[in-house]
This record gives C-alpha cells, sequence and structure tokens, in this order.
C-alpha cells in the first residue's frame, strides 16, 4: 500500500476511534443527566420538607446523599441562592455550608486557573461569606476578572472598608477598561458614597487610560457624594480634555454636583456649548435640564436656536421640555426659523419619556 | 375552605419556591409558566382564584399585558394581584402600580414576604 493509501486508513480509524469516543462519552454523559433529572423532584421535595422545621439537620441530610444528589443539590441551591433573600435564603446558606461548599469555595481561590478562583468567587459571593481582603488580594489581583469577582464578593460580604477595598481592586490597573460586570460593581461599592472613588481619581486619574476615566466619570454620575469639594479637584481639568467623550461624561459628572457652587463655576458653559462636539454639547444640555435654575433654562433655550446639529438642538428642547421652558421658545421673540420651529413642534409632539441621547457612554 | 391562588412564573425554581411557601401557608396553588395560559385561565374560569401572583416578563403575553387585560375586565378588574419581578426600576414598578398591580415585589425575593403581601390582600 503506497503512503496516500496508508495515509488515507490512519485518517479513517482515527476517526472511527474519536467517534466511537464520542458516542461512549455522549451515551455515559447522557445516563448522568438522566440520573440527576430523576433525583432533582425528590431532593426537591426533601428540601423543602425540611426548610422550615426548627431543626432542618441538613448535615444529616447531606450525609446520606450520594455523590450525584450532592450534584444536583449544589445545581439547586446555585439556582435558589441567587433569586432569594430574607428567611429562606438563610437557611439555603446553612445547607450550602453543611454540603461543604463554602470552605470549598475558598479552596478554590489558591487554584492557579483564573476559571476556578472565578467558580470560588461566586459561590463565596452567593453566600455572602466574608474573606479576609488580604486573602483576595493575594490571590486575585493577577487578572481583572477575578478583581471584579473579589470586588463584587467585598460588595455583599465585606465590612466597613469594603468599599474602599473593592474600588482599590477594580480600579487596580489603572490601563484596562472594565467589564460590564465590573462597572456595575463599582456602582454598587460607591452609590451612596462616592468617597472611596473620588479618592482614588483624585489620586490616580491623571494616569488612567481614556476608557477606565469615562468610565468612572460615568459611574461618578451616578452616584451620592458629600465628599468636600476639593475632592472634585481633578473633575473640572477633564472639560479640557482631548477625547470629546471624556468632556462629555466630565460634563454628565457635574450634574449630580450642581448643588456645590464652587463646582458649578468651573463648568464654562459657553465653552461647553460651542465645543465643536454635539455630544459634548448634548452632554451640556442634560446638566443644564439636571440643574434647572433660570441660567441654566437660558442656556437650553440658547441651544435650541444655535445648535447647529439636528439631533443635538432636539436634545436641547427635550430637555427644555422636561423642565418647563419649550414654550417660551416661540414665545414673544420672533419667529424661530424653519429648523428651530420644526424641533421645537417635534419634541412637544413627544409622549412618552424621551430616549437619553449618549453621551459618552461606553 | 383554602384560598385559591394562581402563580404565573416562567422560571422554574422560582415557581417551585411560590408553590411550596404559599402551599405551606395555607393556599390552594395552582402554577403556570405562560402567560397566554394564564390568561386563558383566568378568563375561561368557572370560579375565580382569590389572588394571582404574576411575574412579569413571560412568554406569550408579559405581566404588563395580563394586568392590562384584567383591569379592563368586568369580571377580573378585582382580582388582587402581587407582582413578583426582576424588573425593579423605577419606571416598571410605576407602570404596574399604574395598570393595577395590588402590590410589587422585587427579586431576589422573600418567598414568605410574598405570602405576607398577597395574604393582606386575600384574607
Amino acid at each position: 500500500m503506497n503512503a496516500l493509501g496508508s495515509a488515507f486508513v490512519a485518517i479513517v480509524a482515527a476517526t472511527a476511534v474519536v467517534g466511537a469516543l464520542a458516542l461512549v462519552v455522549s451515551i455515559l454523559l447522557a445516563r448522568f443527566d438522566r440520573r440527576r433529572e430523576r433525583a432533582r423532584p425528590r431532593l426537591v421535595e426533601e428540601l423543602f420538607a425540611r426548610l422550615d422545621r426548627p431543626d432542618p439537620n441538613w448535615s444529616g441530610w447531606v450525609g446520606e446523599l450520594s455523590l450525584t444528589e450532592r450534584f444536583v443539590l449544589r445545581r439547586l441551591l446555585a439556582r435558589y441562592l441567587r433569586q432569594l433573600r430574607g428567611r429562606e435564603r438563610d437557611r439555603l446558606v446553612d445547607l450550602a455550608e453543611a454540603l461543604g461548599v463554602g470552605d470549598r469555595a475558598v479552596d478554590l481561590l489558591a487554584s492557579r486557573t483564573v476559571t476556578s478562583r472565578l467558580r470560588g468567587l461566586i459561590w463565596l459571593t452567593l453566600l455572602e461569606r466574608d474573606v479576609p481582603t488580604e486573602r483576595l488580594r493575594e490571590r486575585c489581583t493577577d487578572h481583572p476578572a477575578t478583581r471584579a469577582g473579589a470586588a463584587r464578593l467585598l460588595s455583599v460580604a465585606g465590612g466597613p472598608d469594603a468599599a474602599r477595598d473593592g474600588t482599590s481592586l477594580l480600579l487596580w490597573s489603572g490601563e484596562e477598561r472594565l467589564s460590564v460586570f465590573g462597572l456595575d460593581t463599582l456602582y454598587r461599592l460607591n452609590r451612596r458614597d462616592a468617597t472611596p472613588l473620588l479618592a482614588h481619581a483624585d489620586a490616580e486619574a491623571t494616569w488612567w487610560s481614556e476608557g477606565l476615566v469615562v468610565q468612572t466619570l460615568t459611574v461618578l454620575a451616578h452616584c451620592q457624594a458629600t465628599e468636600r469639594t476639593d475632592r472634585f479637584a481633578w473633575l473640572p481639568a477633564l472639560l479640557d480634555h482631548d477625547s470629546p467623550q471624556v468632556r462629555a461624561t466630565a460634563l454628565s459628572a457635574f450634574a449630580r454636583q450642581g448643588w456645590r457652587r464652587e463646582l458649578r463655576e468651573r463648568v464654562d458653559a459657553e465653552r461647553a456649548l460651542a465645543d465643536p462636539e454635539p455630544a459634548v454639547r448634548t452632554a451640556a444640555y442634560e446638566l443644564f435640564g439636571k440643574w434647572g435654575d433660570g441660567e441654566s433654562v437660558d442656556w437650553l433655550r440658547y441651544g435650541v436656536y444655535n445648535d447647529p446639529d439636528d439631533r443635538a438642538r432636539l436634545a436641547a428642547a427635550r430637555t427644555l421640555r422636561r423642565v418647563g421652558g419649550l414654550e417660551s421658545v416661540t414665545d414673544g421673540t420672533g419667529q424661530p426659523d424653519e429648523a428651530v420651529a420644526r424641533t421645537v413642534a417635534w419634541a412637544g409632539a413627544e409622549r412618552r419619556t424621551p430616549r437619553r441621547v449618549a453621551t459618552g457612554w461606553t | 375552605m383554602a384560598e385559591r391562588v394562581l402563580v404565573c412564573e416562567d422560571d422554574e425554581h422560582v415557581r417551585e419556591l411560590l408553590a411550596y411557601r404559599l402551599e405551606t401557608d395555607g393556599y390552594d396553588v395552582v402554577a403556570i409558566d405562560d402567560g397566554e395560559d394564564c390568561w386563558e385561565r383566568l378568563e375561561g374560569a368557572d370560579e375565580l382564584p382569590d389572588g394571582l401572583v404574576l411575574d412579569l416578563m413571560l412568554p406569550g403575553l408579559d405581566g404588563f399585558g395580563i394586568l392590562s387585560r384584567l383591569r379592563d375586565h368586568d369580571d377580573l378588574e378585582e382580582l388582587p394581584v402581587v407582582m413578583v419581578t426582576g424588573r425593579g426600576l423605577e419606571r416598571d414598578v410605576v407602570r404596574g402600580f399604574e395598570l393595577g398591580a395590588d402590590d410589587y415585589v422585587t427579586k431576589p425575593f422573600s418567598p414568605s414576604e410574598v405570602s405576607a403581601r398577597l395574604g393582606r390582600l386575600v384574607r
């Protein structure tokens, strides 16, 4: 048999072996699945029967279960714990601990692989287990996903320094943008008090990547902050940043701080409304809408009359309508031109809350 | 006689938890997983349930759709409804109440709390 023939035979043989292996594995997995499916209703019934007992004796029950049944029970707990709070949840956490899930999750933090550590962090978060911050720093700072997972764990289970430590983990590299999960965690850690975020930005924002700056500003725009005003000293400079996204999100971050006279005065309205980028001007209109005072309404009116971009002009008109000043645009000041009139008519006719025009959201 | 409650929730685990808690608290529970099915049962029922626990995001007809229909229906408009949903934005809550929900619980939720809120309406 020549070489080509031998190669052909070898390929056919290899395909047959792989095919046979795949078939065997499929059959075995199907059997395991069926076994798990059969176990599930029985386990659910027993779990619910024990849930309200004064002493559910989880350890005793778990000791009687097979490996398959424990597997099914862990799967059930992973689903239930995501959906529940309150008394039933506390009971199920006890069951999870009796299953050894918590201890196993702590052990997984020592793994070299990111996926194993993430699995551990997920379980620890579901169980709201308190893990020392030093341990998390030791094991979770080498990868953005584990940093975000550790920060989320701190947000649910951490002590008084959880917000500070969690924010520190998330902003660790200063270079990488946060994932959606990381961004949400940053918000959860800072929403009631943005002190940790402000402290980091004050110290480090100059060195951050543009993407991270935009994300931080976006979160800051939605957080409460009662810190002293000098903590915001880094913010006004961003209004002159090269990137229009940064300028736009910096304006959004100012919106919530309108009660701070010193910060309001740092926003140069004329300059913002003369910005070449429509997204920046739109962010300025949103800002004035949030502030809503007489001067802000005047700026909005100016934007409706003068903005050269249709969408930005519409954003100004919508915002003006929200604060109750749209009627004044065609009121005793002469006939507006056709584009302005069209914009005002459109904004006035909209029945539902207008969709927010994107202003640098990443 | 036990009050009858219809639970409409497409997530199997949540449906099980709600059914378990409500049955343990003395309700006679029928649990279903589809919005259209829920509406058909309500519209065609010889005997109406005493209360409805309703998810928002359902296959077929969603929770808001069911609520609208309930409040436009002469025989069903008074049916007590507790919404249990993962959609907790202010606008969703407001819309739920505007459409006629009697109570609104967001996930993650406490089954005991849902039962207590339903009990206040039904018992």
